[in-house]
């Protein structure tokens, strides 16, 4: 449906992306990397905010930014930080928003007033926008996203902002939404991830390193996952990923490739195996990057 | 379409107070002067432009701003094209209008050397804020990320140019307009439609006789102050969108914008007088403002050809037209 063959994006001399290549058919899609990696530049290339310098975007075959109304029609984005009209109402937004996407003036108010419902501000509809809390603004935006029912829905990290409450509901909307369209995320949280995606996207040094299932990249990690309360033993023989207090202890968690029985044989040391987690894979693969 | 994009700056309480701060200030200007009396009896009216020789003027100019050879003979020139124009005055005997009486000279220059100047100014300092406005607005509040990647897409370019061109226009129309309805008011106008504009009762702008290019009366030479000064108005709004295409930050817009404005009125300046260089340099939408009291005339010493303020509209709008449909196509291709 929609694929990418070998795109490149450089900024001036910089370069952000090199030889993407990428197909996506129905279903959730998160892109998980560390800041600056290049999520949003993928994310507005395909958003055609900006152009690929080598290679070419394809929906069903065709270049995206020749198909252009056309493709623009199916998709629908949510901006990293985008803008509003402080003095508008949500209502009033995503109706004048309904209106540059072509959508006509009785399903506008329909499907606005649903959305206004799916996203929970309802009772705040008809109120500014300017006393609006970020994790609200980011509601309206997720709301704006879906108004032309998009069969491509690009959403840069969504959940950014949002309260677990309404994550939860996110994440609720996205499973439901997902049946037949592709939907692409980035985000850095990851539950998110673990929740709805089918599928999760790597980058790092501006490829793409990781393309697969979450259970698939998880079980990169398989069997190299552990935990002490011995802070020196994980010095010694691994990565640290995280800390942790219990009872009074302080756990410690992280990846080792040297044999485990060595290190829990030690008198008076306890170690032992975990199942990783999509975290761990995270912090292992990007442990260089500062 | 086009509506929503006009509802975005119409609805700016800001334009709103400068539009009636205009509308103040011209009504000051004009209801505020008493008309001087007459001590005595006027005048006579004399066929001033009979056996009038217009290379007079040509000398009077040179003498006075000690003109260089090459600018003396474009000011000859042009005054020995003035001469037929003189001639057909005199054979008609224009300068026998009555006009407004002896009050011409003074509502003459109140109305067409101070007040209509002053609108046109103000509906082109209008229609230049709506367009940097209009252009500006999504980047200003940083929704072009959300509205470009929609069905209209970068076609909002287009759409906002239009808004642009149609509520500048309509602004300066509202300005020019009651203006002008304002002069109607304060003065009788009604037997004056029919007399030519080069009545003797009508000392001009500059102390020299008021010579128009072609026979105009009052109301046909209204007519066409107007319409240059709608051209004008049109020229700066071409700027306001070529600006603020070129310069995305808004604010950064409204400086490029004054500074090029203020260069473009002074930078001629400095070349000589009555030079073509000077001529085509005092076309600018600037410059034309400038020389709006001598709209439809023979001009001043800069103004070397005939109808020179058409020429500067045409050539002005020309250039602006192409560097808005270069904006255009940039926009088209920019990364956003
Ligand atoms: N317009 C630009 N000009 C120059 N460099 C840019 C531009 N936009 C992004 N970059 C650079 O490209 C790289 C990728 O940025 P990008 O915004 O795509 O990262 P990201 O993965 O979305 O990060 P984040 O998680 O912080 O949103 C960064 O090094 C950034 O500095
Ligand atoms: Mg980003």
């Amino acid at each position: 449906m929609l694929s990418l063959h070998n795109v490149t994006k450089n900024y001036g001399t910089f370069e952000a992306l090199r030889n993407v290549t990428l197909d996506f058919t129905p279903g959730v899609y998160a892109l998980l990397a560390p800041n600056g990696a290049g999520k949003t530049t993928l994310i507005k290339m395909l958003a055609t905010l900006i152009f690929p310098t080598r290679g070419e975007i394809l929906w069903n075959g065709d270049d995206i930014v020749a198909l252009g109304a056309a493709y623009r029609d199916i998709l629908g984005y949510l901006p990293q930080d985008f803008g509003y009209y402080k003095n508008h109402s949500p209502r009033q937004f995503l109706l004048y928003l309904a209106a540059i996407k072509a959508v006509g003036r009785e399903t506008a108010k329909r499907r606005v007033g649903e959305l206004l419902e799916t996203v929970g501000l309802a009772d705040v509809a008809d109120k500014k926008m300017r006393a609006f809390s970020g994790g609200m603004v980011q509601r309206v935006g997720i709301a704006q996203a879906l108004l032309n029912e998009p069969q491509l829905l690009i959403l840069d990290e969504p959940t950014a902002g949002l309260d677990p409450k309404e994550r939860v509901r996110f994440r609720n909307l996205i499973s439901t939404l997902s049946k037949d369209r592709i939907v692409i995320l980035s985000t850095h949280i990851v539950s998110d991830i673990e929740t709805v995606a089918n599928h999760v996207i790597m980058v790092q040094d501006r490829h793409i390193i990781a393309n697969a299932a979450p259970a698939q990249i998880v079980s990169l990690l398989e069997g190299r996952v552990w935990e002490t309360d011995d802070m020196a033993v994980a010095g010694k023989s691994g990565l640290v990923l995280t800390e942790r207090q219990e009872n009074g202890a302080t756990i410690t968690r992280f990846v080792s490739d040297s044999t485990a029985p060595q290190m829990v044989s030690a008198p008076g040391r306890r170690v032992w195996p975990v199942a990783p987690n999509l975290e761990d894979v995270f912090l292992h693969t990007y442990r260089d990057e500062a | 379409m086009i509506r929503l994009e006009l509802r975005k700056v119409l609805a700016t309480p800001a334009i709103w107070t400068v539009v009636l701060g205009s509308l103040l200030l011209n009504a000051l200007i004009i209801f505020i002067p008493t008309d001087p009396t007459w001590p005595g009896d006027p005048p006579e009216t004399e066929n001033v432009f009979e056996r009038f020789d217009a290379q007079f003027i040509a000398d009077m100019y040179i003498a006075q701003n000690n003109l260089s050879e090459s600018a003396a003979e474009n000011v000859r020139t042009l005054y020995g094209r003035v001469q037929p124009v003189v001639d057909e005055s005199a054979k008609h005997a224009d300068a026998l209008s009555p006009y407004l009486g002896f009050l011409t000279g003074w509502v003459h220059r109140q109305v067409f050397g101070l007040i209509m100047p002053i609108a046109v100014g103000e509906a082109s300092l209008l229609a230049l804020t709506m367009s940097l406005m209009c252009m500006g607005h999504e980047v200003a509040h940083d929704t072009e990320k959300v509205l470009i990647p929609t069905v209209t897409g970068r076609a909002l370019w287009r759409v906002k140019a239009l808004a642009s061109a149609t509520s500048g226009l309509a602004l300066g129309c509202l300005v020019m307009g009651t203006t002008v309805g304002f002069v109607l008011v304060h003065w009788d106008f009604s037997q004056a439609w029919d007399s030519f504009v080069s009545s003797s009762f009508n000392h001009g702008v500059g102390g020299k006789l008021f010579i128009t290019w072609d026979r105009l009366t009052v109301a046909t030479y209204l007519l066409e102050y107007l319409a240059v000064g709608l051209g004008v108005v049109g020229c700066f709004i071409l700027l306001g969108i070529v600006m603020a295409t070129f310069v995305r930050n808004p604010w950064a817009a409204i400086v490029t914008t004054v500074v090029t404005i203020i260069l473009l009125g002074v930078g001629p300046r400095l070349l000589p007088q009555a030079s073509v260089a000077r001529a085509i340099g005092e076309s600018s939408p600037l410059g034309l403002l400038l020389s709006s009291p001598q709209w439809l005339t023979d001009g001043d010493v800069n103004a070397i050809w005939p109808h020179f303020e058409t020429w500067g509209v045409l050539g002005s709008v020309l250039i602006l037209v192409v560097l808005t449909l270069v904006a255009g196509c940039r926009y088209a291709k920019a990364e956003l």
